[in-house]
């Protein structure tokens, strides 16, 4: 496919500078592939299969683009292709459970990481990964819909009715209102709850 | 009036944070990201980019 791409010239970026983003992104390219599909040995093969890819298309990285939702667009795609063949490839990862916890001083009530991990394989893909790219991964929303190819507002209103459904699975269906009226406070385009 | 600030000082769970600045499902969220991020990087990664590099040197030595 890229064998083109093995002659020199061109604006191909440089193989060593190329080399260094492809190694510092794998922290981060293998967090994004564990949170999408929760399984520690499939997101690394996810994580390298992306890496491959990327290394064959260098040539067409622009150099001085964000390289980040690039490479993530790649992991994307080859995610989507690989759950389209094969519809069980979302597991939950055990060894997750022993990670504990997210809390603050004086609240009452933990979070344990393990559920927010169980409760994350439980949303649907599209929210699940607006959640990874904007809340865990820290992009911004033009990121996320870069990289995801929806528009903005599609961005947001998945990162919210995924938050809300996140709360809920952690919570319980009791508390779904009040991640509601959360989520609504702390999102930019904020609408005021129905009283 | 008194009793929607009663109301407030009750112990809220998730979703409600106490602290109004801390988003306990945001925190999760980093909390699992930065984790998997800071583990140690598998050999077989950057055995993948020595591969690749590898295989892209000895192509471009080929005269075909």
């Amino acid at each position: 496919m890229s064998d083109a791409s093995e002659q020199d010239g061109g604006r191909k970026p440089p193989t060593a500078e190329f080399r260094k983003q492809l190694q510092d992104i794998i922290p981060s390219l293998r967090a994004f592939a564990r949170g999408l599909c929760g399984n520690r040995e499939l997101a690394d093969d996810l994580a390298q299969e992306a890496m491959m890819r990327a290394w064959a298309a260098r040539d067409s990285f622009e150099p001085g683009t964000n390289f980040r939702a690039w490479i993530y667009m790649i992991l994307r795609n080859h995610f989507y292709t690989t759950i389209r063949k094969n519809a069980r490839m979302t597991s939950w990862d055990p060894e997750a459970a022993e990670r504990i916890l997210v809390q603050e001083p004086g609240q009452q009530h933990a979070i344990h990481m393990s559920d927010v991990e169980k409760a994350l394989q439980q949303l649907p893909i599209e929210q699940r990964e607006m959640l990874l790219l904007v809340g865990a991964g820290g992009a911004s929303y033009e990121e996320a819909a870069e990289i995801a190819g929806c528009a903005l507002g599609t961005v947001k209103s998945r990162l919210a009715r995924g938050r809300t459904a996140l709360a809920a699975i952690i919570n319980g269906p009791d508390e779904s209102e009040h991640a509601e009226n959360r989520q609504i406070t702390t999102g930019r385009g904020a609408m005021s709850s129905a009283a | 009036m008194s009793d929607s600030k009663k109301r407030e000082n009750k112990p809220m769970r998730l979703g409600n944070a106490v602290e109004p600045d801390f988003d306990p499902i945001a925190a999760a969220l980093r909390q699992m990201h930065d984790g998997i991020a800071s583990e140690p990087v598998p050999d077989d990664f950057l055995s993948l980019l020595d591969q690749l590099e590898e295989r892209m040197a000895e192509k471009a030595k080929k005269p075909s």
